[in-house]
């Protein structure tokens, strides 16, 4: 083991369930202490890429590396690593103290510390009043929280929650969000949580991987992936987005501006944008503008304006989503302040404009 | 049409509870009556008979005739008391036994992958295609001195003379062991095959290895299957008669041979009644025990 070793490193890991590729050629590492997301669809291979770090699958190919070395051989009882079930698993014979004691209890911890810890777990989950009940006397979302304390109770080096909050109400999630991340401050354990909340993956992790049948399709630090998707299916995957049609209008390596013309504003003058990867003239791309990136103003058309009808508006507290429909077709998604929104009515005609900086030319 | 439906559902309803009450509870009624009864160098061979002609007054002094006589006489022959205790000690140590052999093979069972599964479980219940009898038969010619059993020891040199194994309480072991097997390793099966794989790997998750795995949460959930099996095959092996009678030696005391040497030797049916209302009622408690642990299953599904 050398400093620079990641916590855990997959390594081209592979695994195949009959005809089902579940995890393609996969690599990742998850640093000492960082919290890491795993967003993706149903599916695409989550749980399984978990369940081979925990040791419950035998990748097909590839290694997974713990401190640098290979843990093929260390069973599932031996890796330091716990995880919290997406089915729970809870023991349907113990009640909840001795649910979320188990572990301890396997690493002959003394009676008093096991206490003390438990006690602390059902503080932290205010599961307090339930601790003697079984598990079939629960609901689904104290169920849930029994599975977190259980696998949060043994402190190990790794803990892999395949979605751990997402049965709870929302105001019970964001107390247990900001309590793992409490916990990850005090502890310096490593996260690799499962969620479908994007919101909830943007708040907790440092770093995020979108997954796509098997592989990953992006992976970095939570506000770039946002910020700036990679592909047309992350950028669709993750948040919202506008994504306009464009057409490049010269070639242009990577890193280098070029200048493209929206489809739906045929007589606007071209915008000019850097791109990753390099260009042909003519290429068909995606130019993908976050929604509250965009601007919308009524009628009055500017110079890079994408005028179109307004065909919905929806209140969202202190914004307001509007549908507008686009020349082409498309409809964009523009967040307008609350104040401006209101006095907006359907079938008006509006006109949406960018910042480029805040843009992002997508070619494949 | 709608009474013709509800006279249709009564009858589903009905037809276990008639069956019981014709095939059980009468032929039960006629026993505890005989129990009653005084034995008699008759045909019948005890009295008072009750004769349906005979008019409510005769049934009357009929009753008046019931005593207790066959139960006393119950108590006071040690022959009783040594038989019943035999046949729990017996039919305990049995229903120990036959737990060891089968749970393993349960278990074996129920990790099996799930496409063999189906063919292990007709294999266990295979020997059910051949009678009873037989295959106790069959046994004698295994355990005898000079059975297929010495024979191979003898012939592998592990053992000089022949075991005298066939005509003790060990050989009435063994057959009711091999008889009762599947009582057992179908309910054990049931309990394991039906956990949820994850519990196991849960609990390897949480530090526990394969023998913790077990006895922490394999066995504790599969209780309910341990007491099923238990049961079916402890209550039917107490008053067994058939695998005593031709395994067993002339020193082997059960219950159910007692029975049969006092109905047809000694003619004395009073006192084979009273000994066979005894037995049911010893083994109501563990049927209680039974019914109340299946009830509590079903109420709080594990
Ligand atoms: N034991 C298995 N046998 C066969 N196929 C499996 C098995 N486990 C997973 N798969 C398949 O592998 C793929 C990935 O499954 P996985 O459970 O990893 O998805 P996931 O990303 O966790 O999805 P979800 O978000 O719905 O939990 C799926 O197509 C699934 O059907
Ligand atoms: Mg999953």
């Amino acid at each position: 083991m050398s400093s620079s070793d990641p916590l855990i490193r997959v390594d081209s890991v592979r695994k195949r369930f009959g005809g089902v590729t579940a995890v393609d050629d996969l690599s990742l590492d998850i640093g000492h202490g960082e919290f890491f997301a795993l967003l993706g669809p149903s599916g695409c291979g989550k749980t399984t890429l978990m369940r081979m770090i925990a040791g419950f699958e035998t990748p097909d190919e590839g290694r997974i590396l713990l401190d640098g070395e290979d843990i093929a051989a260390t069973p599932p009882h031996r890796r330091p690593v716990n995880m919290m079930f997406q089915s729970y698993a809870l023991f349907p014979h113990m009640n909840v103290e001795r649910n979320i004691a188990f572990g301890l209890e396997r690493e002959r911890m003394p009676r008093a510390d096991i206490a003390a810890r438990v006690d602390e777990m059902l503080r932290l989950t205010q599961l307090e009043p339930l601790r003697r009940r079984r598990p079939d006397q629960l609901s689904g979302g104290q169920r849930q929280r029994v599975a977190l304390a259980r696998a949060l109770a043994k402190r190990p080096r790794l803990l892999l929650l395949d979605e751990p909050l997402a049965a709870l109400d929302r105001k019970l999630r964001e107390e247990t969000q900001f309590e793992l991340m409490e916990i990850r401050r005090g502890l310096g354990m490593s996260f690799m949580l499962v969620t479908h909340d994007q919101n909830e993956a943007m708040a907790m992790a440092d770093r995020i991987a979108v997954m796509r049948e098997g592989r990953i399709e992006q992976m970095g630090p939570a506000r770039e992936v946002y910020r700036m998707p990679a592909t047309r299916w992350a950028a669709g995957f993750i948040g919202e987005i506008n994504l306009f049609e464009a057409i490049a209008l010269r070639d242009a390596s990577a890193g280098q501006a070029c200048d493209m013309r929206l489809r739906d504003a045929p007589e606007a003058a071209p915008i000019s944008l850097t791109c990753d990867a390099p260009l042909r003239a003519g290429q068909e791309v995606a130019v993908a503008v976050r929604p509250e990136n965009l601007a919308l103003r009524r009628g009055a058309p500017g110079a890079a304006c994408l005028r179109g009808d307004v065909v919905e508006l929806a209140f969202r507290g202190d914004t307001t989503l509007a549908r507008v429909r686009l020349p082409s077709g498309f409809v964009a998604r523009a967040n307008a302040p609350g104040a401006g929104g209101e006095s907006l009515t359907r079938g008006e005609a509006v006109c949406l404009s960018f910042d480029v900086a805040a843009a992002r030319v997508l070619a494949s | 049409m709608i009474s013709h439906r509800a006279w249709s559902e009564r009858l589903v309803l009905i037809a276990p509870y008639a069956w019981l009450a014709v095939l059980f509870l009468a032929p039960f009624a006629i026993v505890i009556k005989i129990s009653l009864s005084q034995s008699a160098l008759a045909l019948p061979p005890y009295t008072p008979v009750f004769d349906w002609r005979a008019g409510p007054d005769a049934w009357i002094a009929g009753v008046r005739e019931f005593s207790f006589a066959a139960y006393a006489s119950l108590a006071e022959d040690a022959l009783y008391l040594d038989s019943y205790l035999s046949s729990l000690r017996l039919a305990a140590t049995a229903t120990v036994l036959t737990l060891l052999v089968a749970y393993p093979m349960a278990y074996a069972m129920a990790r099996a992958p799930a496409r063999w599964r189906p063919v292990l479980v007709t294999l266990a219940i295979a020997p059910f295609w051949t009678s009873f009898l037989i295959r106790v038969y069959a046994w004698i010619a295994i355990l005898k001195d000079e059975g297929l059993l010495n024979h191979a020891l003898i012939a592998l040199g592990l053992i000089a003379e022949p075991l005298h194994v066939f005509g003790t309480d060990w050989a009435v072991q063994i057959g009711i062991v091999y008889s009762y097997l599947p009582f057992m390793l179908l309910p054990l099966y049931n309990a394991i095959a039906r956990q949820d794989a994850s519990l196991v790997e849960a609990a390897a998750d949480l530090g526990a290895g394969p023998v913790a795995q077990f006895w922490k949460i394999t066995f504790p959930l599969s209780l309910g299957g341990v007491l099923a099996g238990a049961l079916l095959v402890f209550i039917p092996a107490v008053g067994e008669f058939v695998i005593p009678d031709l395994l067993g030696g002339s020193d082997t005391l059960m219950i159910g041979h007692t029975m049969w040497t006092e109905f047809f030797d000694n003619r004395d049916w009073p006192t084979a009644s009273a000994a066979t209302v005894v037995l049911l009622a010893l083994l109501l408690p563990p049927l209680a025990l039974y019914d109340r642990s299946r009830r509590r299953a079903t109420e709080q599904p594990t």
